[in-house]
């Protein structure tokens, strides 16, 4: 049975959501898988769409949209740390809002079944009665806020790394889609953890698992790239939370530094620049990362956005490479 | 009275009545082995007890009749401690939490609507398995 669906962008849905949880939902409740969505929604899905389009375009012309985005991403952050609680509320609903309206008309048939599937969701969790856990704590901005912007754009990139090499733009949405389902999922699975006492590692090994028996299954030909999501999504998920902060802002970083200096010696001119630039930073990123992010919100979120915009700016360029090799 | 609900703990020894809901005053009983009153006894309500934004809440000492009265603030689980006992119990929520529903019903919808924006074709269709 062949299929079209990139297995690939489910599994890096996975990994993303799996780092959400790395800072602890209970940091800020459910207000952490909403900064994500709104950074996804806002910030990644015009950018991966940019990418789609221009992605193969020379160095210094993605420079500038990176660039853009990360002035982007500093205005929707400034924004937000600044507010109190209602304005901060009223800007996840009007991210919500303008998501939904960037996509209407529908099928009717959708949002019925959508709707449906949202009241299930939120009824069955209020039949917990006596949950604490996913309570959103916007005062507790800190730490957790930059590493939710950073799983919401790296939702949206790892669709808008053009995996099967569709430019319309559909896949940033399917991952932020299938990442914001997962992270609320484990929210809810963690709740109930917390508050009634489950086997969370269990359930989240045998989820993750799926994902990766879903992904080796699949015919794409770069299936096999979903592995790596797969692993890190449950390590993420099964390791103590200290040695999955070493991996995510320490480890993670060194890897792709290693990745770039590989692809600089295969590559010319801007580019391999922009490359070792970029490999240089990631590891004074890894250093100063050790071995947590720092408490400054700013200080964390410059640590925080640069293996995305590594992950952003290279991706499509090595699989790029990877095709024409 | 039939609307007053006991609540023994599993100490035994600390009854809650009626059951702690939020913004309804509660009286918190403390009894020794035999049933007697602990007078003089300090009570406090932990609040998300381990969590970020965990509050803790003094009641005072228990009177004579080894009682101390409290009104919770928040619904949720919430720990409490008298002496050396504490005990994880529910509290009410007087209604629905409307901002965690909310954001939670706000969050699937916009998560199903990417998924499904993601799967559909460009010509509108929906991405379908193929053989």
């Amino acid at each position: 049975m062949k299929t079209a669906i990139p297995w690939p962008i489910l599994a890096s849905a996975g990994a993303a959501a799996a780092w959400l949880f790395v800072v602890g939902i209970d940091a800020g409740g459910l207000a952490q898988v909403a900064m994500a969505m709104v950074a996804g929604a806002v910030v990644g899905l015009p950018v991966a769409r940019l990418f789609q389009k221009h992605g193969h375009g020379d160095g210094f012309s993605e420079a500038s949209q990176v660039v853009r985005m990360v002035i982007a991403v500093s205005v929707l952050g400034g924004v937000l740390s600044m507010s109190g609680l209602p304005k901060t509320y009223c800007a996840v609903m009007a991210g919500s809002l303008w998501l939904v309206s960037r996509v209407l008309p529908i099928p009717a048939a959708s949002v019925v079944g959508m709707l449906a599937m949202t009241g299930t969701v939120v009824a069955s969790s209020m039949g917990w009665g006596d949950w604490t856990l996913l309570e959103s704590l916007w005062s507790g901005i800190g730490n957790w806020w930059s590493t939710s912007a950073v799983v919401g754009l790296l939702l949206t990139g790892s669709g808008g790394v053009s995996w099967g090499r569709d430019t319309s733009g559909r896949h940033p949405a399917m991952a932020l889609g299938a990442g914001l389902l997962t992270a609320i999922a484990m929210a809810l699975l963690l709740a109930l953890d917390w508050e009634i006492g489950s086997a969370l590692p269990g359930v989240a090994a045998l989820v993750l698992a799926g994902g990766a028996v879903l992904a080796t299954a699949g015919d794409h030909p770069r299936h096999h790239l979903a592995l790596p999501g797969v692993v890190l999504a449950m390590l993420l998920a099964l390791l103590p939370t200290e040695a999955a902060i070493v991996i995510v802002h320490s480890v993670v970083p060194v890897c792709i530094a290693g990745l770039l200096v590989w692809m600089s010696r295969r590559t010319q001119g801007g580019d391999r620049w922009l490359a070792l630039v970029l490999a240089v930073v990631l590891a004074v990123i890894a250093v100063a990362a050790w071995p947590g992010l720092p408490e400054s919100v700013a200080a964390s979120m410059t640590v925080a956005l640069v293996p995305v915009l590594s992950l952003w700016v290279l991706g499509p360029k090595w699989i790029s490479q990877r095709s024409s090799a | 009275m039939m609307w007053l609900v006991l609540m023994a703990l599993a100490s035994a020894d600390v009854r809650v009545e009626p059951a702690p809901t939020a913004g309804v005053e509660s009286v918190v009983t403390l009894l020794d082995d035999a049933g007697r009153p602990r007078n003089g006894i300090g009570v406090r309500v932990v609040r998300r007890e381990g969590l970020a934004g965990e509050t803790q809440t003094s009641l005072g000492l228990t009177d004579s009749l080894g009682r101390v009265r409290w009104t919770p603030i928040d619904g949720g689980r919430t720990l409490l401690q008298a002496g050396s006992d504490d005990e994880s119990i529910p509290v009410a929520y007087a209604g629905v939490p409307a901002a965690t529903a909310t954001l939670l019903a706000a969050m699937t919808f916009a998560g199903l609507l990417a998924l499904v924006l993601g799967l559909r074709r460009p010509n509108g269709r929906s991405h379908r398995t193929r053989h």
